[in-house]
């Protein structure tokens, strides 16, 4: 399994249903039949969990998008990918 | 034998019953919408007596023998509640009561012994209008389709409100309390009944507090969807329609928790402020 650093470029399982709300988002995983609540930052993270952006650029792209870190998300960041690898809702390459 | 029928929105029985228990099923089982009718539904029930037994049949199948009334009218009261919401198809089903508030539907969802049943008797008392107290019905068009069964009035609630000391006393299964003692009061005693579908205006998540009073607080759309779904009872279309059903839901309405101990042990100074936080939600 691959570690999670600024190079890494994690992907969303593709077949997990996930839907925007308001505030945030829900990811619904149908094998357990299990919703994933998801705040606004966490939302966005997933949406850039395409296969196509680096952690690198996630975390920049939180910066430039979100007021709320008054520090660097980068770690906040990490945090949440690792969290969404956990529960099993990003591809393994 | 007398005939009688329940509809409601596109799901109908009917019950076929011996006049001497006309009353008991009558006043137990969906009072204020069992009517009188001359033809049998697609799902017809039968209530035969026979050497000293009740015999209750769905479509001339035996579903229950007992004898005592009270159990078969248990049992029936939950084959029509279960008929009722399997045959309203392209709906979402909520474990949840719902009430009218001028032209606005609210949805209370909680679990079991949280307390919908009591609010829903004190909101009544304060003029806003029963749609359901144990199920919501929620059509595509996001309209709250009434489902007024009879209450179930727990043992609990038993000292705390007028109820008939000659109703009859069902032995039921609570999720909670195992086997208790509960009567099956028609709505229509606490106060008005609405009965034509409302649209929905208000989401509102009980949750049992430790504390006295109540306290109601806007809730986030994603924790709300998470907890709509523990409260959601089928999902019978494709997942991506009852999810896109359920943000739409949220999009259009108003989210609120309500941490509440027990509805009916507000004071009167309390339950006011209930309702005018309430009547304010937009």
């Amino acid at each position: 399994m691959k570690i999670i650093d600024l190079d890494f470029q994690p992907t969303a399982r593709r077949d997990l249903p996930f839907r925007e709300l308001k505030d945030g988002g829900v990811v619904y995983e149908y094998n357990t039949d299990t919703f994933h609540s998801l705040n606004t930052t966490a939302a966005y993270i997933w949406i850039l969990c395409d296969g196509n952006h680096t952690v690198a650029e996630i975390i920049n792209s939180i910066k430039q998008n979100f007021s709320q870190f008054e520090s660097d998300p980068a770690n906040e960041v990490i945090k949440i990918i690792e969290k969404f690898r956990t529960l099993n809702l990003l591809t393994d390459d | 034998m007398p005939l009688f029928k329940i509809q409601i929105g596109s799901g109908e029985v009917s019950i076929e019953c011996g006049n001497d228990i006309v009353n008991d099923i009558i006043s137990s089982v969906f009072s204020i919408i069992i009517r009188p009718t001359q033809f049998p539904a697609k799902i017809h029930y039968r209530i035969m007596f026979e050497n000293d037994r009740f015999f209750l049949f769905r479509n001339n199948r035996l579903t229950h023998r007992n004898r005592q009334l009270t159990r078969i009218i248990y049992a029936l009261e939950w084959q029509i509640v279960q008929d009722l919401l399997t045959k309203n198809k392209s709906t979402l089903k909520f474990h949840s009561a719902a009430l009218k508030q001028n032209d606005a539907g609210f949805i209370f969802c909680g679990a079991a012994s949280s307390g919908k049943t009591s609010l829903a008797i004190l909101l009544i008392h304060y003029n806003w209008e029963l749609l359901s107290d144990e199920f919501a019905i929620v059509d595509l068009n996001q309209q709250i389709i009434p489902f007024p069964r009879n209450l179930i009035i727990k043992p609990h609630l038993c000292n705390k409100i007028k109820i008939p000391l000659d109703s009859p006393i069902f032995n039921l299964d609570d999720e909670s309390n195992g086997k208790i003692d509960a009567r099956y009061i028609s709505p229509s005693l606490f106060g008005s009944v609405y009965l034509n579908p409302v649209p929905l205006k208000g989401l509102v998540f009980l949750e049992k507090s430790d504390h006295n009073g109540f306290n109601l607080q806007p809730l986030e759309h994603h924790q709300a969807f998470k907890l709509l779904t523990q409260y959601l009872l089928d999902r019978n279309f494709n997942v991506g329609k009852w999810l896109n059903f359920l943000v739409s839901l949220l999009d259009t309405s108003a989210v609120y928790r309500l941490k509440i101990s027990s509805p009916m042990d507000l004071s009167p100074t309390e339950s006011r402020a209930l309702i005018e936080q309430l009547n304010q939600i937009k």
